[in-house]
């Protein structure tokens, strides 16, 4: 029992137990109840897509086209792409995570703004619901890239769907907008900017690149909608409109759209790793200040999606040259992660196998962007499946098995209860090696020709196809059991302790759940958030004299 | 696994070559960091593991020769990498010049090959692809050995891309401007050509051939086809070559739906419209649908069809419409 | 919610999870000015298109701006401008607790806004009687070249803007409303403040719009 909870002697009850009914939900402000909503919601969508995944999947389990037609295909991996992007790995780990703790990490009762944090979830379901309007009016079939004038002439709800993208780019601005505000002007006394813990400076790094990213494909989508209404000719050829205009304007947002997927699960791993070592993160400077340069740079390589589309010779040489650079900052944090685990105390917990998991996919994935990042290669394997294996290895091996390993970190936290440890080490690894199976042989078809978006393909790659068919099962059916025993652990699980992790950090010094307004007291921070070896006071949660 | 072709098939482009090296090069500095890091990680999982009793006294926070190092190195190696997928990129995409050349028309969801030089044309289909296999002829892009190649390349709807693995070599095609790229194939055989921009319902059949012949077996080629187009226009094999039968039956028996209508016995019929109101298939009728196409939609159909205006002379047009009428009655079978 | 949760001394308006009245305040206007910034970029995003196509098309961009009356735009820039100066005196009056006049300031700058609507309303209609409609609608004939797309650029700038100016004239009004009721005071005047902020971006976009559309030879 902790000195705080004796400090007052009626315990409060936890944000979960506070108030009753749907309505105590819905219309919740608490930073804590939005996040469990985001999850409940998110998780829903990453089955919707993995559905989608999983018939894309089976009609490339045969070289022929059979299971799906061809419109049928290219709806399918279009809302797949569309799902899982827009609505699962951008908010999930930003929105879930980041809403969960940002508050608690940093000793805040709540974030700055509660109401707009809530107007935030109820925006991201209103776009939610417009995607679905479009699913029904028969699905659009563009590719979640929306490349014009195929996306401009195409027949279906096109529109419905990009306004609902659209709306969700606002979702997330006011949540970056939301949490720069909360890191700069909610933090306690003495919780310095080097004392904020790393989960926070990718947070923040995250917020960053949504506000700055965000409004520009908020205005491409709207140009793209008023577009196919009215035909104002920006994106249309026959009108001398510059198709590739809106691939530039695409990626100027896309791009760094995929560090805001990353920079979070960076988050997650920096603390993960130190909690689980036991030991102080190595190399703190560097990880919090790459993930900055991250966010510079990342916003200035947009152009390396277009080395084939026909843009100038010149920019493609900047564009490769910047691509190149971010590699940088990023092997940075990878080198001090693995160094935090020298003279570390490692626990083989689940979230300490997630960041093993981590640290071995995102290299490939990381590794082959780099192979993309050469324009010479690129020419060869732009739109090909390595692509697509690429993109994998980062966004569903980096961003979303560490979002999900950052679930089994705060899991404790988030329910007051503990899943089943090794059932969770065993599924874990076998995530990992269904993952392996799924893209692995993607890379080899890729390389070998076989182009993206094919719903029927040379016979000559359909065992490579086969063994990813083989493997994406297992992998879906491995994910379902981490959901099951999660939610069972939710539920009926070993109660957990205030810190089961013996972690330093604030949001392990309140109860578990953690109570509605997060502290008794105001935090006090004399220290960083890693200090194992006690060599400074740290970061507490002060008892007031007040109550004695 | 450290083989290059178990990665891609064999490079017959000689300004792509380097492109493999690099591959292979990369693949090893991602090998060598895989095995550094993951190494390392495992190594020091073991040492550190919780039970394990060793020496864990003041553990480093920061050590700031080890981290100039680990950022210097491998800004060292992607510089080098920079540098040589750049050279050999602008060397690909400046083609050689006295190079021959092709001009390439993507178009839902064909090819057409224009030879300005000779004066030919040739499509790829994959009706024609069928034919010209069986008849043994050169089959889709055709060009002779050691001869270096401009590709100008636009589209007539949607984005499309050449993309040949054999040569290392794509580029998309776009409406309303041209895009260059070349090569010089090594080696005579026949080599995948497929469409990797994504442009609906038939992406994944937009693929044909592309035929290196030895110069001689080339320059008899192009006379031959020299000979073709002197020759009169035949409806049924434009119907074939112009990409109709992509997106037309001309069965009797063609089952309802497609992407478009099937155009057996379409003379003369009564068709209903978007807008509401039936028209009368007649000559000009047909004239429009093929020269204007979205300009009167069949009920049930989407405003696909690209406009062929320009792309068929008079003559061809002519030869289309004979043979449209020729549909059904049966003066003459469909192929 | 905890004893000690915050010091009784604070007015009742600063929420619970705020330590100080400065905190709210602050942290309110770094939020303004963040979405400011986003607002910016959006329109940017415009400004670039505009850009790309003036390249691809400097005829067209020239006779273009010929077509547009420089006189109803430099009118509404007039209006603009005097809209943010009634804006600036609200909030003063709002700090010297003079109530009254300042909520007849706010009317004044939702007034002017009204006034630019109207220009634009009549430039609008002027240009749809030449036949000048945005992209394949495009048959005035006055311009050469890409007419069609300098206009669909210009209807979606201005349209957009105009939008902001609706969304404004509503905030100002809701303002006035609560400045009236008091519940806007002179030391609670964040959101007086904040939607001044946003009045003066309106300012700023078409302080962009205007040279680049009509004037730029
Ligand atoms: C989470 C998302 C994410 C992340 C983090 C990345 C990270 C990177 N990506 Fe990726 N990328 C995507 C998501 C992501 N990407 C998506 C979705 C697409 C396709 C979109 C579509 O077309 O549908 C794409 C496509 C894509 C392309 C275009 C391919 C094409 O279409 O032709 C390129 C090309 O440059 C690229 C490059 C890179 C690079 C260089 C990185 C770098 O940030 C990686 C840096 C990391 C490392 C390099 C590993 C760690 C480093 C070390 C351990 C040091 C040792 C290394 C060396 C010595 C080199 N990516
Ligand atoms: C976050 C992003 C994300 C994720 C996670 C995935 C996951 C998967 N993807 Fe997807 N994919 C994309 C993003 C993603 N994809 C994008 C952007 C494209 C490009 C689309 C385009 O070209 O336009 C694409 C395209 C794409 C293609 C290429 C289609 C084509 O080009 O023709 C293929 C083919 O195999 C594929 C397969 C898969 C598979 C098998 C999975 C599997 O990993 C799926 C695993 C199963 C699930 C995820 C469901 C089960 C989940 C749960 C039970 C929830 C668990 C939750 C908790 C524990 C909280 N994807
Ligand atoms: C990309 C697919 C596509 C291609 C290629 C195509 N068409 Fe069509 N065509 C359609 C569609 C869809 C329709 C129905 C909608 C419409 O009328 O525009 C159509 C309509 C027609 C019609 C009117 C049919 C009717 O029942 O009234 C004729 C005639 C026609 N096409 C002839 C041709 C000819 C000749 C060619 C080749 C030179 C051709 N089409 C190539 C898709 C195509
Ligand atoms: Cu043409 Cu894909
Ligand atoms: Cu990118």
């Amino acid at each position: 029992m902790s000195t705080e909870t004796e400090a007052v002697d009626a315990p409060e009850p936890s944000y979960l137990a506070a108030t009753r009914g749907w309505k105590s939900w819905l219309f919740s402000v608490d930073h804590k109840r939005i996040a469990i909503m985001y999850l409940v919601a998110t998780t829903l969508f990453m089955i919707a897509g993995g559905v989608m995944a999983g018939l894309v999947r089976i009609e490339l389990f045969t070289a022929a086209g059979d299971l799906l037609d061809a419109d049928q295909y290219n709806r399918a991996f279009t809302l797949h792409g569309s799902i899982m992007v827009f609505l699962v790995i951008i908010p999930a780990a930003p929105a879930v995570l980041g809403n969960f703790v940002l508050p608690l990490m940093l000793g805040a009762r709540d974030v700055a703004f509660p109401k707009l944090n809530l107007a935030s979830f109820h925006i991201y379901m209103a776009g939610a619901a417009l995607l679905l309007v479009a699913m029904v009016l028969g699905s659009f079939d563009t590719g979640w890239t929306f490349y014009t004038p195929y996306s401009s002439t195409t027949v279906g709800p096109v529109a419905w769907a990009l306004t609902g993208v659209f709306i969700l780019g606002f979702s997330s601005i006011l949540t970056g907008l939301n949490f720069i505000v909360t890191i700069h002007k909610m933090r306690p006394p003495g919780m310095t900017w080097l004392r904020l813990p790393l989960m926070l400076w990718s947070i923040y790094a995250t917020s960053a690149v949504q506000i700055l990213a965000t409004p520009v494909l908020a205005i491409t989508v709207l140009l793209l909608v008023i577009e196919r209404a009215v035909g104002i000719g920006i994106f249309d050829p026959t009108l001398g409109g510059d198709p590739v205009l809106f691939q530039h304007f695409f990626w100027f947002y896309s791009h760094p759209a995929v560090y805001i997927m990353i920079l979070p699960a960076f988050g997650i791993v920096s603390e993960m790793v130190a909690v689980h070592s036991q030991r102080s993160i190595f190399g703190y400077k560097g990880i919090a200040g790459s993930s900055l340069a991250i966010a510079i740079v990342g916003s200035l390589v947009w152009g390396h999606h277009m080395f084939t589309s026909g843009q100038s010779i010149y920019s493609s040489v900047l564009f490769s040259f910047l691509t190149f650079f971010i590699a940088v900052p990023t092997a940075i944090k990878v080198f001090s992660w693995v160094a935090t685990m020298y003279k570390g105390r490692i626990q083989f917990t689940p979230p300490m196998m997630y960041v093993f998991s981590f640290l071995a996919l995102f290299m490939i994935g990381g590794l082959t962007g780099v192979v993309l990042g050469a324009l010479s290669i690129d020419v060869h394997l732009h739109d090909t499946y390595y692509v697509v294996a690429h993109f994998h290895y980062v966004m569903m091996g980096g961003a979303i098995l560490t979002y999900i390993g950052g679930l089994h970190h705060w899991w404790p936290k988030m329910f007051g209860r503990m899943y089943p440890m090794r059932l969770a080490n065993i599924t874990s690894a076998l995530v990992f090696i269904s993952f392996n199976l799924t893209f692995l042989p993607m890379f080899v078809v890729g390389s070998r020709g076989m182009p993206r978006r094919y719903y029927e393909y040379l016979a000559s790659f359909e065992s490579l196809n086969q063994i990813a068919t083989v493997g994406a099962i297992c992998l879906g059916v491995s994910l379902f059991v981490t959901l099951g025993y999660l939610i069972y652990g939710a539920i009926w699980g070993e109660p957990a302790s205030e810190n089961p992790w013996n972690a330093k950090s604030l949001e392990w010094q309140t109860a578990s759940p953690p109570i509605e307004h997060n502290f008794h007291y105001q935090p006090v921070v004399t220290g960083t958030p890693y200090d194992y070896d006690g060599a400074e006071p740290g970061q507490k949660v002060k008892v007031a004299e007040a109550s004695k | 696994m450290f083989d290059p072709r178990f990665w891609m098939p064999e490079s017959v482009n000689a300004l792509a070559e380097g492109t493999d090296t690099l591959f292979m090069f990369i693949l090893w500095v991602s090998v060598i960091s895989m095995v550094v890091v993951c190494g390392a990680m495992i190594y020091l999982a073991v040492r550190y593991r919780a039970s394990a009793d060793v020496a864990r006294d003041n553990p480093p926070r920061d050590h700031l020769g080890l981290e100039v190092t680990w950022t210097l190195i491998p800004t060292v190696i992607l510089m080098v990498i920079f540098y040589w997928g750049t050279r050999d990129y602008v060397r690909m995409s400046i083609p050689e010049t006295d190079a021959m050349e092709v001009r390439v028309m993507g178009q839902k969801w064909f090819w057409t090959f224009d030879y300005p030089e000779q004066g030919i044309r040739l499509q790829a289909t994959e009706e024609l692809d069928a034919k010209n296999v069986k008849e043994g002829r050169p089959v889709g892009l055709v060009v002779p050995v050691d001869t270096p190649v401009r590709l100008v390349g636009s589209s007539n709807d949607v984005l499309h891309s050449v993309f040949i693995p054999s040569f290392r070599m794509k580029k998309d095609v776009v409406p309303n401007r041209y895009t260059t790229t070349g090569f010089r194939a090594t080696e005579e055989g026949v080599y995948d050509l497929f469409c990797t921009e994504y442009c609906g319902t038939k992406h994944s059949g937009m693929i044909t051939k592309v035929t290196v012949l030895s110069q001689a077996e080339f320059a008899s080629f192009v006379e031959e086809a020299q000979e073709a187009a002197e020759g009169p226009v035949d409806g049924a094999t434009l119907f074939a070559s112009s990409g109709c039968a992509g997106c037309h039956s001309v069965a009797g028996d063609a089952p309802a739906g497609g992407i478009g209508p099937a155009l057996y016995d379409v003379f003369g019929r009564e068709e209903r419209l978007t807008t509401g109101d039936t028209v009368l298939v007649d000559e000009n009728y047909l004239r429009e649908s093929i020269e204007n196409p979205v300009a009167k939609v069949v009920e049930g159909y989407g405003p696909v069809m690209p406009s062929y205006a320009g792309r068929l002379s008079e003559e061809e047009l002519t030869a289309l419409i004979v043979y449209l009428k020729g549909l059904g009655s049966d003066k003459e079978a469909p192929i | 919610m905890g004893a000690t949760h915050h010091a009784t001394d604070q007015p009742e308006w600063v929420a619970s999870f705020f330590e100080s009245a400065e905190q709210q305040r602050s942290a309110a206007s770094m939020g303004m000015w963040l979405f400011l910034a986003q607002e910016i970029l959006f329109f940017s995003g415009l400004f670039m298109a505009y850009i790309a196509y003036r390249f691809l098309y400097p005829g067209t961009w020239l006779s273009g701006a010929e077509v547009l009356n420089k006189w109803m735009g430099a009118a509404n820039t007039v209006v603009l401008l005097t809209s943010s100066l009634t804006m600036v005196l609200a909030i003063r009056d709002l700090q010297l607790n003079k109530t009254a006049s300042s909520v007849r300031w706010i009317w004044a700058t939702v007034g002017l806004a009204g006034v630019f609507l109207v220009v634009k309303a009549f430039e609008y209609a002027h240009k749809f009687h030449m036949g000048i409609f945005p992209g394949g609608h495009y048959e005035g004939g006055a311009v050469e070249g890409m007419a069609g797309i300098f206009f669909g650029i210009y209807y979606t700038a201005t349209g957009l803007h105009a939008l902001h100016v609706i969304i404004g004239m509503g905030l100002l009004g809701w303002l006035a409303v609560k400045v009236k009721n008091g519940s806007v005071t002179g030391e609670n005047d964040v959101l007086a403040e904040n939607l001044g902020l946003y009045w003066h971006l309106v300012d700023l976009v078409w302080i962009f719009l205007f040279p680049m559309l009509y004037l730029v030879k």
